[in-house]
């Protein structure tokens, strides 16, 4: 018995140490509230974990889970709105779940194809089918009653009760039920089991199904807690849940492994999630200590196969005090960025604590935005915490950021929401608890919103639709009035894509001798729309110019203009005038892009709160900035004037 | 060879894992040129020893002097560059690279840095040569028999320019003739000056190769005898403190009704259609040289491999879905030779690995009843007398011959119609040999039906009451008991038909 529970105990052990480290290091952590927070953040990576221990067990791998939970979310959201009831619309979620599990080990045993190309294709055929479903827009405006789900009862989260329970089930499951018996067999030794009789085939196709089946669950549970579901939700968390199984000891080799393991597995990259929040690291570091702890791990559990096999002293001695140097510097690491945070900490009651939450921060347009609010709160007097998700579209991860500053009681949330429905819940908790939200660059649903009886401030941002219509404009005025043009737009469904897109079309309005002889999306992204672009060149032969939504798009698009050698001849509009958009159009490869300021936007944010804090002025609900036509003619200007922001509507 | 100073001292080793003591106060005496036997029951401690001495293990206490200085080797690694080599009793191959890609592993000769595949492979046709083996050293390793892989096994340590080499149990998968070449190759190293220990089984090889014997029982060396001064009778008695009758004992059984029929079974290639029935309470031994299709046929019975026509009656009831799961269900069991690979899942407990034929007995709606489940395989265990520190011990911690024992006690606990069991009896010693025939006695006793694989003749003519010889995939002849001798049995065994 003791020897089954030792490798658990020490994964337990390290889950109590890092636990134990960030209430050093910060006040709020340990706090009943913002542990139960921390179960909560760690839910839907513990459900999904559940699967890919038994698939993983069973010596398979399961990468469709995230994209299945997109899939699942978008169908329960769309039941729900249609009016049927909740039982009916979780049943159909776990339906499809399970229904993409059976699919995925159907193929996999009756195919005899490795779970790794079987998942891998299951994970853009599902990713595909939720963009297909929702047209790519995220469905919300769920009953109120849904909302029961994320709740709590007696003070403990309703997810969190859940989670409990699957996992006492799925304990059990596995180690006192014949299929989980024979998930370890399987996953021992495949060949041995099936000449023993074990019917692989059909045990396995049970284990990719209950995979299915619990993003099913995952996916019903984010979508009460969101409000919301979206096409675009739980992309990498298949590699999460696998990280969360192989923290805990599972063993990628198969036949090893157990569910408490994952478990506590997903709640030490919750705590670390959490905890470096709470200690205001940037979020950029967060891959660097999660990835650390997951190599770590591994390295820990084959040292103690190593010493427990073979009892090789010297090998096993060299790897713990590798061990123990890693954790040594994590330690290290954290005390200081621990000693850090409490130096910043405010040392006069008067001084406000302002966080600032972008989509992410990996772009120059975000950094600008964060880049200008700093030096504002400089100038103010006041503090800044910068917290973001890797990605733009993780919006589970962004609305986990948002409990966490409500946690940290900060003053005020200057927020840039990366889903303009799933962010409302988020907003209503931060209401809840008496912080003002300020929402700068993307606006949030309007109808969203006032059914959850969420609050914001202001909008501050970019007027989207009159950018594209200045590009709009522009573009014709280029072409002389007659051309083709083709639009490539962001992500469909986007707030901010559909304003550029209508901009677009009511600027070339007045000249019906410009025709638009496509409109494809590619996501934003640059690899995306050189693709895009490329199949517009060959289709269109008698194409003029292409108006990409954001310059990454261009920049791709611009691109593939010149590898079909149709520079000059297709001319490319971008929108934000990046820095290397800047640099195309000086160079005069690109003809044009439309100017934001995010800067301004970080600036007009942080005064206005500020302003608010201290003087109880509420800012204009809507405050837009100024948008501008860069081309050769005036970039040299515009990169002079450079990060000082130029003046704009609505100035406070 | 008396007066020479030995080459090898082993002191006082000792090495404890958890709950066993596996060694005690062990030590060993090698000779220059010398064929050391090591003779000892499954578990005596006698791969351990060797292991330790080749640097895979280290011992709790205890001194090894090689060649007049004290080493300590901590890897295989380093024992390899002092001339420590050591063919092992599991097979450790890589099953998806070549037999030449595996002869030359990590030591593959480069010429600027890419892989000579020419050399490569003429240099392990050669090695194989030595041993008379001419399999294609292109073939996957995970293509060969398990004879076929001893045998690229023991190249692999042919290649290495060993000072001493260590054999475990080379012969328990190889046939007659290959033993002989295999003999042949360690005499002349031996030549050489090279010495060999030597671990059997088989008294046969002891007294055919060996030079002197050291016996072990329970972690400790309790002897060292001159081969040719000492017989059968006394190394047994060193080993296991008794003396076990050296005749198999043959039950008297009565025969009753067909259990196992099967007409005209063929596999493309492999099988020609092949027809046999054994009755309730008959052992019907199967005889052939290696690659004769003995597995194959049991896999096709089975329902392992897909035969492409034939039918197989088990009581009576044709086979219709044709896979291991449908065939355990109508009662067949099939103990498989390469354990490693097709029998034991390794990591896991050796409880697990026991009952996992037979856990429908101790489930209900799919819900195991461990208390239940853990009283079998204690049965089991001390049935099979095997020996372990517990049951949720790893299997892969057991002693080879304890290994294939939880084998066995997973089929008795499957409570088969229909037993095949191909090459039982590998790599278990003596003692432990005779308890096996004494349960395969047991088991026909109580009206089960057995086909027994074997390459041994004497456990083939001592326990079979009908003998079916194969050759090239075809059964060429069947022989009952009376007429099955050594000389009819290999005369059908080389393709001479039945006169
Ligand atoms: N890695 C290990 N962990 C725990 N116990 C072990 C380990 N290796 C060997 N043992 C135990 O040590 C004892 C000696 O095993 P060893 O393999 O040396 O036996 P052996 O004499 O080679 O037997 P056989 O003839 O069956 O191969 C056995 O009881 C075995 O279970
Ligand atoms: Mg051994």
């Amino acid at each position: 018995m003791i020897r089954h529970l030792s490798p658990r105990l020490q994964t337990l052990f390290v889950l109590i140490g890092v636990a134990l480290l960030f209430g050093i290091a910060s006040p709020h952590f340990l706090a009943t509230d913002n542990l139960l927070n921390v179960m909560q953040q760690s839910a839907i990576n513990a459900i999904l974990g559940i699967g890919l221990t038994f698939v993983i067990i069973s010596g398979g791998i399961d990468l469709s889970v995230g994209s299945i939970l997109a899939l699942c979310g978008l169908v329960v959201a769309d039941q729900l709105v249609a009016g049927h009831s909740g039982a009916v619309a979780i049943g159909a979620g776990l339906l499809v779940g399970g229904v993409c599990g059976l699919a995925n080990g159907l193929i996999t045993t009756l195919g005899r194809i490795p779970p790794f190309i079987t998942t891998l294709g299951m994970m853009l055929i599902a990713r595909s089918a939720a963009k297909i479903y929702s047209g790519s827009k995220p469905i919300s405006g769920l009953p109120e009653s849904f909302r029961a789900l994320s709740g709590s009862v007696a003070g403990v989260p309703v997810l969190v009760l859940i989670v409990a329970v699957l996992y006492v089930l799925a304990h059990l499951v596995l180690t006192r039920t014949k299929l989980g018996r024979y998930s370890y067999a399987i996953g021992g030794n495949e060949q041995a089991a099936w000449l023993s009789g074990v019917r692989v085939g059909r045990y396995k196709v049970a284990i990719y199904t209950l995979s299915g089946l619990m993003a099913g669950v995952a996916a019903v549970l984010m979508t009460s807690r969101l409000n919301a579901a979206s096409p675009l939700s739980g992309e990498m968390y298949e590699l999460y849940a696998i990280a969360a199984a192989v923290i805990g000891g599972v063993s990628l080799m198969g036949g090893e492994g157990g569910v408490l393991g994952t478990l506590v597995g997903a709640l030490i990259m919750g705590t670390l999630r959490n905890g470096l929040n709470a200690l205001n690291v940037p979020s950029a570091l967060e891959g660097m200590v999660v990835g650390g702890v997951l190599v770590a791990a591994v390295v820990f559990d084959r040292a103690r196969h190593r010493a427990a096999e073979a009892e090789k002293l010297r090998g096993w001695t060299r790897y713990r005090k590798l061990v123990l140097a890693g954790i040594g510097a994590a330690v290290v690491m954290a005390a200081a960025f621990g000693i850090r945070a409490t130096f910043n900490a405010p040392t006069q009651a008067k001084t406000f604590t302002i966080a600032f939450v972008p989509k992410a921060l990996n772009s120059p347009f975000w950094a600008e935005m964060q880049q200008a609010a700093e030096r504002e709160a400089a100038a103010q007097g006041v503090r800044l915490v910068s917290l973001a998700a890797d990605r733009e579209t993780d919006v589970e991860r962004q609305y986990q950021i948002i409990e966490n500053l409500i946690q940290q009681k900060v003053d005020a949330i200057l927020l840039a929401p990366a889903g303009s429905k799933e962010l409302v819940p988020a907003i209503r908790k931060a209401n809840d608890a008496g912080i003002p939200v300020l929402i700068l660059d993307t606006r949030i649903d309007q109808g969203a919103a006032e059914s959850m009886g969420a609050r914001v401030l202001t909008f501050i941002g970019s007027d989207n639709f009159e950018g594209g219509a200045v590009a709009g404009r522009y573009l014709a005025d280029k072409l002389g009035g007659k051309g083709n043009v083709a639009i490539i737009e962001g992500i469909s469904g986007h707030e901010t894509a559909d304003r550029r897109r209508l901009g677009f079309l009511n600027g070339i309005e007045a000249h019906p001798g410009i025709r638009v002889v496509a409109s494809q999306t590619a996501d934003w992204e640059r690899a995306r729309a050189y693709t895009v672009a490329e199949n517009l060149l060959q289709a269109h032969p008698d194409l003029d110019a292409i108006f990409a939504a954001n310059d990454e798009m261009a920049l791709g698009a611009l691109e593939a203009v010149a590898a079909a050698r149709r520079l000059g001849h297709v001319g490319v509009v971008g929108f934000d005038a990046i820095p290397d958009a800047l640099a195309n159009i000086g160079s005069g490869r690109l003809l044009g892009s439309v100017a934001q300021f995010p800067g301004e936007m970080g600036r007009l944010g942080l005064r206005h709160a500020v302003a608010l804090l201290r003087d109880g002025t509420t800012p204009p609900r809507e405050i837009l900035t100024r948008v501008e036509m860069i081309d050769r003619l005036n970039v040299g200007s515009f990169a002079k004037r450079g990060m000082k922001a130029p003046p704009s509507r609505g100035n406070p | 060879m008396t007066g020479m100073e030995p080459i090898l001292r082993m002191r006082g080793i000792c090495k404890r894992f958890p709950g066993v003591q596996a060694l005690q106060d062990a030590g060993l005496d090698v000779l220059p040129g010398e064929v050391h036997v090591l003779l000892g029951e499954n578990g005596a401690g006698k791969s351990t020893l060797m292991k330790i001495l080749c640097g895979q293990y280290t011992a709790d206490s205890g001194v090894v002097t090689f060649a007049g200085e004290a080493i300590r080797p901590a890897s295989p690694l380093e024992a390899e560059s002092r001339g420590l080599v050591m063919i092992h009793q599991e097979l450790n191959l890589v099953p998806g690279l070549s037999v030449a890609e595996n002869v030359f592993l990590g030591h593959e000769p480069t010429h600027g840095g890419l892989i000579r595949s020419d050399a490569m492979r003429q240099g392990a046709q050669n090695l194989l040569a030595k041993l008379r083996c001419d399999v294609d050293p292109d073939t996957p390793v995970a293509d060969l028999s398990v004879a076929e892989q001893q045998l690229v096994e023991i190249a692999c340590a042919l290649r290495q320019r060993a000072r001493l080499l260590v054999m475990d149990e080379p012969t328990a998968a190889l046939s007659d003739s290959e033993i002989e070449a295999l003999f042949d190759v360690i005499h002349s190293l031996c030549g050489d000056g090279v010495p060999v220990i030597f671990i059997s089984h088989r008294m046969k090889d002891i007294f055919a190769i060996g030079d002197r014997v050291t016996v072990m029982r329970d972690g400790r060396t309790v002897g060292t005898r001159d081969v040719k001064h000492t017989e059968v009778a006394e190394l047994i008695q060193l080993m296991v403190g008794r003396t076990i009758a050296e005749q198999i004992p043959k039950r008297e059984v009565r025969i009753g009704e067909v259990v196992l029929q099967v007409e005209g079974l063929v596999r493309a290639g492999v099988l020609s259609p092949v027809s046999l029935s054994v009755r309730s309470g008959e052992i019907l031994g199967v005889a052939g040289l290696m690659g004769s299709g003995r597995t194959e046929l049991a896999r096709a019975i089975f329902g392992a491999d897909v035969a492409d026509g034939g039918t197989v009656r088990v009581t009576g009831r044709t086979m219709s879905g044709r896979n291991p799961g449908a065939s355990i269900a109508a009662g067949l069991g099939f103990i498989t030779e390469d354990r490693k690979r097709q029998g034991l899942m390794l990591q896991r407990s050796v409880g697990e690995n026991i009952t996992l034929t037979s856990l429908d007995d101790v489930a209900r709606f799919g819900v195991l009843d461990l208390r239940a489940e853990r009283e079998r395989a204690e049965g089991l265990v001390e049935r099979l007398k095997i020996h372990l520190a517990s049951l949720d011990q790893e299997t892969v911690s057991l002693s080879g011959g304890n290994q294939q024992k939880v084998v066995l006690a997973r089929w008795l606990a499957a409570r088969c119609r229909v037993l095949l069991f191909d090459e039982p009896t590998r790599g278990i010693d003596v003692a432990a040999k005779a308890e096996i025939y004494e349960l395969i006695g047991e088991l026909v006793g109580q009206g089960v039906a057995v086909v027994l694989i074997t390459s041994e003749m004497p456990e083939l003519l001592g326990l079979a009451d009908r003998v079916a010889v194969m050759h090239e995939g075809a059964l060429q002849g069947v022989l009952d008991r009376a007429e099955a001798t050594q000389e009819r049995v290999m005369q059908l065994a080389l393709g001479e038909s039945r006169s």
